[in-house]
């Protein structure tokens, strides 16, 4: 009877550890997935949004105009944004960007609409973004920080982004989405 | 008596192990929560002194030391609101702080949010 019991025991706590040595492990796996999703989504997000930037700066540089349209859809997206500035050689060129339904993603039971950011000059295709964002918006402020009436008032660029990770399970993740913004100050609109 | 205490000894290994892994996993997340609301903080902050730079004179600054502002961040569904913190003091052309008045002043915001004990982000501008 004592053999017995002690074999119980036994199989009890070796079962035991080996169990939670397998959870920890598969838990270290995931964790190290997730952080390198976040790692991918972020440098991806700031990547877009560093060029974005010094790209907006140059709003007006070298050229007449300077915003030349803002489209925004129903559900708040800017869809387009187009400006002046000046291209390599002096002249002057219409930068576009455009946002255009790329695929959609459930995340905690609801289906989110991603878009694709496109970026063309003069009509032709020159670049693109991620193509995971849920959110982008540009909004045209005024000096004092409010939303400003016409492309003539504005002075101050609001730029909002959300990009959803591009992969990996959003039940199982912590983390599903990467935010960005940044308020640019074009000193071609101060004119 | 002897295979309890390796048995004992075994559970503990693998109970510290898991909770070893499991803070570790905190401290990951936690980490990379809060750098979502230093660029979040960021762009509060940089959108403040941009608007305190083209709507503030240069004898007006002084005013907004030691002012406190809420300002927030929206983007789709999502605000979060942040509390910044104004300070201005004056400082050399080199940007050295400066106990006399001179033709600079540097403005410093830092944002703070009630989930974090220290400030996310402090961005400096010297204003003449």
């Amino acid at each position: 009877m004592q053999l017995l019991l002690d074999n119980i025991a036994s199989v009890l706590i070796a079962s035991t550890v080996l169990l939670v040595v397998v959870a920890t492990s598969l838990n270290t796996q995931r964790s190290a997935v997730e952080a390198s999703v976040a790692y991918a989504a972020k440098k991806q997000t700031l990547t877009t949004a560093d060029f974005l930037e010094a790209d907006l700066l140059l709003i007006g540089n070298g050229t007449g105009g300077t915003i030349d349209t803002t489209i925004v859809n129903e559900t708040g997206q800017t869809t387009e944004f187009s400006f002046w500035r000046q291209d390599d050689t002096g002249e002057a060129m219409l930068v576009s960007y455009t946002m255009t339904p790329s695929t959609s993603k459930v995340i905690d039971g609801q289906t989110v609409q991603l878009y694709q950011l496109n970026r063309s000059e003069n009509g032709v295709a020159a670049g693109s973004g991620s193509s995971t964002l849920s959110d982008f918006t540009i909004t045209m402020l005024r000096s004092d920080g409010l939303l400003a009436a016409s492309k003539a008032e504005a002075r101050l660029l609001r730029v909002r982004a959300v990009n959803v990770y591009p992969f990996g399970d959003p039940d199982n993740m912590n983390m599903f989405r990467s935010y960005w913004g940044i308020t640019v100050r074009p000193p071609n609109l101060e004119t | 008596m002897p295979q309890t205490l390796l048995a004992f000894l075994a559970m503990m290994i693998a109970a510290l192990s898991a909770i070893n892994q499991y803070t570790a996993q905190l401290q990951s997340f936690e980490a990379a929560y809060r750098s979502e609301f230093e660029l979040m903080a960021n762009a509060v902050v940089l959108e403040e002194i941009e608007i305190i730079d083209l709507t503030t004179n240069f004898s007006a600054l002084g005013a907004l030391d030691g002012e406190e502002r809420t300002r927030s961040f929206e983007v789709g569904s999502v605000s979060v609101e942040f509390d910044l913190s104004i300070s201005v003091i004056y400082v050399t052309e080199s940007g050295v702080l400066s106990l006399d008045p001179t033709p600079q002043r540097e403005v410093a915001i830092s944002a703070t949010h009630s989930r974090f004990t220290t400030p996310l982000v402090t961005h400096k501008r010297i204003i003449v």
